[in-house]
């Protein structure tokens, strides 16, 4: 008599098999079925996408990224529309059903799949959006004509024209992305009034694609103003006095460089202002509530790619005579990992539901994703021991890239604080009190 | 009496001081640039080495000692006290055998560790090196060893195989060093070692059995020193960097953010460095000392690196180097699981 629970199902009745029924089919399949068709078959594409063009390049990437042809990788993906597919025809190359049945979930799809290949290839091509979210969140269709849409149609033809975003300033990094530090946060960089625009002076640092990005979406203050009247200039690369400093050397996410950029008298004509003047905090606000989500699904896309790794060595390596896999503490320890995936998971699509963005709901899948993705890669890491340690195994690179997550976008502090702020002065079950 | 205040830490202050901080990795490359020469003059002179070898581990310097050694080295360079520790501990093999010129020392216990009662008795399934007649073949994939100057090579080692039990055997071994594209501890080398030739027994039976316990207690206690050095070194800089940083017109050490992570970052690593005081050359001791400080100090690591934010995650800050660093130390030679396994075999033989 055969106890397993799928068999066993052959002994019910017809409408008790058909109502109880689990056919065969891989954790990724089971979940992309709960996804309207639409943006089922987006997962589908993005990950073979994912697979064919990133999981091939990402040791090399993460061990020389200097030397690593980024424009190339970024021209394959324009090629193939994933630069362009969150915004609709004709301005970008979504799919209407995908981008209707919710604009969202696409995106943490596209960072889930993307990441579970590579976490720094996967940062290096969604990059491109975050620098782009400013300007369309300001619905300045003036703006969106002007500025994106020259750029979205070369990148559409293959010849990527790449946004990127820059908010952090040397001495001010997470707090102006809290209200509370905002408030006496240090700012230099600053915008000065001269005929037909703006001239910018300052510098930003970690930004990502800084130095391969034609346009910045980047906040300054005002001449003798404080932060609250930061405003949102889009800097165009090529203008006098924009430089590209430091490169910084970091511990993960290696493929997207991570730049200072030192603007000395930027010009800035008034058509580059992005929203009011004076309208740049809450445009970074809305980019972060918006962003937040899909960092989430980059950090559940790392830890996927290092659950992935992990399980290829552990069924490929021998050990007390049985595959390291079929161990009861290994096979436990992937249950531990599978747990986690499907809990972040599940809090991401529930939060992609939300649109636009509830800050409280943004930052909590943030943090938790975050979180979960270091969590999952130690445990990958115990899994294999020493065979983890190498680069090779692609499970030691799955950490480094994780630990990106706490800190950038607000670290997983920052995140608490924004849930705070968001639903702090209201009753958690709603009602009366 | 915390295991810094014994007074060979005040030596291995001194020493690392003096050897091991000038001659630290490169965080991008991991390269040390060859500095192995310099770093053993150093030891000799900081009174480590007796009778023109390391004398660690009981070879001069008693358990205790070795441990606040390796603790104050770990607080600069988990790489190169994992250097001297591996070399130290192949010497202290090799003089209770009689001597010789050995710097590896391989046991099978990585990628993972079996369990306790293949330490006891090795079973082939789990242990591939093995001994026929005066022959021993096998590989061992990963073995720490003090930097060499040659990448591959033939050398003499000594190799923990199975044969009838347990052997120690002495041999030549090809060794292959391995390319340093590794998460940590790259000041340290990561061999290959071979075995395929004549072999000279040097333990066999109980004997090999209990060298091989002690050997792997020794690695296991001083891989938790290094680690709890690891974490102290992290919790110092990062609180540093915590009141020399300002935000909102106060140190960020102020913010209660920051104040939450570095006592929980303090917390973890004055916890890692208590489990040392119960450091003893035993497999049950030294898995629960392992066991504990490893996962403290991974803690408190991980902390202080969050107080630096985004500073916190570039190479040219410390905190990057010890994450990696101290990952390696708690998963290398024997995982958080296989050290779990051993200790609940022993508590279900003494129940």
């Amino acid at each position: 008599m055969s106890l397993d629970p799928i068999l066993a199902r052959e002994k019910l009745g017809a409408v008790a098999r058909l109502i109880t029924r689990q056919p065969p089919a891989s954790l990724w399949e089971i979940d992309t079925s709960l996804l309207p068709p639409a943006l089922g078959a987006y997962r589908r594409k993005v990950r073979d996408f994912a697979r064919r063009e990133l999981l091939p390049r990402c040791l090399e990437a993460d061990a020389d990224p200097d030397r690593f042809d980024r424009i190339g990788l970024v021209r394959i993906a324009a090629r193939a529309g994933i630069l362009t597919d969150s915004l609709p025809r004709p301005l970008g190359t979504g799919g209407a059903w995908t981008l209707a049945s919710s604009p969202l979930l696409a995106a943490h799809l596209r960072m889930e799949e993307l990441c579970a290949a590579c976490g720094g290839l996967g940062l290096l091509l969604g990059a491109n959006e975050l620098g782009m979210l400013p300007i369309l969140l300001s619905a300045d269709f003036s703006a969106i004509r002007r500025l994106l849409w020259p750029a979205l149609q070369r990148t559409r033809r293959g010849e990527p024209s790449l946004f990127a975003f820059a908010i952090t300033e040397p001495d001010a990094g997470s707090d102006v992305q809290d209200t509370r530090g905002a408030r006496t946060a240090r700012i230099v960089t600053r915008a000065r009034r001269v005929p037909n625009g703006w001239r910018i002076r300052g510098r930003k640092c970690f930004i990502t694609n800084g130095d391969i990005a034609e346009r910045v979406s980047l906040f300054a203050a005002l001449e003798d103003e404080g932060l609250e009247s930061w405003t949102c200039f889009v800097v165009e690369r090529a203008q006098g006095g924009f430089a590209v400093g430091r490169h910084e050397r970091k511990l993960g996410q290696r493929a997207a460089n991570a730049v200072e950029l030192v603007l000395d008298d930027v010009f800035v004509p008034d058509d580059h202002v992005v929203g009011p003047l004076r309208g740049g905090w809450a445009l970074a606000r809305a980019t972060l509530d918006m962003s937040r989500g899909p960092v989430g699904a980059i950090a559940l896309g790392i830890a996927r790619g290092a659950v992935e790794a992990a399980l290829e060595v552990a069924r490929s390596m021998r050990v007390g005579g049985r595959a390291l896999v079929e161990h009861d503490d290994v096979a436990l320890a992937f249950a531990d990992m599978l747990m986690e995936l499907g809990a972040s998971r599940s809090l991401l699509w529930q939060t992609a539901g939300h649109l636009p963005p509830r800050a409280a709901a943004a930052a909590t899948a943030k943090a938790f994703c975050a979180e979960s993705a270091w969590r999952v890669c130690s445990r990958a890491m115990e899994v294999l021991g020493d065979a983890a340690i190498f680069s090779s195994s692609r499970v030691e690179k799955a950490l480094r890239d994780a630990r990106l997550n706490q800190i950038y976008e607000g670290t997983d502090e920052i995140q608490r604080l924004a849930l705070l702020e968001a639903q702090w002065t209201t009753d958690i079950a709603g009602g009366t009190r | 009496m915390w295991i810094y205040e014994r007074p060979e830490a005040e030596a291995g202050r001194s020493f690392a001081g003096r050897a091991v901080a000038p001659a630290l990795p490169d965080g991008e490359s991991g390269k040390a640039g060859g500095r192995g020469a310099d770093v053993l003059g150093e030891a000799e002179r900081a009174g480590f080495v007796e009778a023109g070898d390391l004398a660690l581990w009981g070879a001069g310097i008693d358990t205790e000692g070795s441990v606040a050694i390796l603790f104050e080295v770990g607080r600069v360079c988990a790489g190169w006290g994992m250097a001297l520790h591996s070399l130290a501990l192949a010497r202290r093999l090799s003089r209770e055998l009689g001597g010789g010129d050995v710097a590896i020392a391989a046991s099978p216990i990585a990628p993972r560790c079996p369990p306790l009662e293949v330490l006891e008795r090795p079973d082939p399934s789990w242990i591939e090196p093995r001994l026929e007649g005066d022959r021993a073949t096998g590989i061992f994939p990963h073995a720490w060893g003090f930097p060499r100057p040659d990448a591959s090579g033939s050398d003499d080692v000594l190799a923990f195989v199975r044969g009838d039990g347990w052997a120690l055997v002495r041999a030549r071994a090809a060794v292959t060093r391995d390319d340093g594209r590794r998460l940590g501890l790259r000041a340290c080398d990561l061999f290959r070692v071979e075995l395929a030739g004549r072999a000279e027994v040097a333990a066999s039976g109980e004997r090999a059995r209990q060298l091989l316990e002690e050997h792997v207690a020794r690695l296991w206690l001083g891989m938790a020193a290094l680690a709890a050095g690891c974490a102290a070194g992290a919790v110092r800089e990062a609180a540093r960097y915590a009141a020399e940083r300002f935000q909102g017109g106060s140190a960020i050490e102020k913010h209660a953010a920051v104040s939450m992570l570095l006592g929980e970052a303090r917390a973890r690593a004055d916890s890692a460095v208590a489990a040392l005081g119960a450091a003893r050359q035993t497999l049950v001791a030294s898995a629960r000392v392992r066991l504990t400080a490893t996962a403290d100090a991974a803690c408190a690591v991980t902390r202080s690196l969050q107080v630096l934010g985004g500073a916190g995650y570039m190479e040219d800050f410390p905190l990057c180097k010890r994450l990696r660093d101290v990952e390696v130390l708690r998963i290398s030679q024997g995982t958080p699981d296989d050290l779990r396994r051993i200790l609940a075999a022993d508590l279900a033989r003494c129940a």
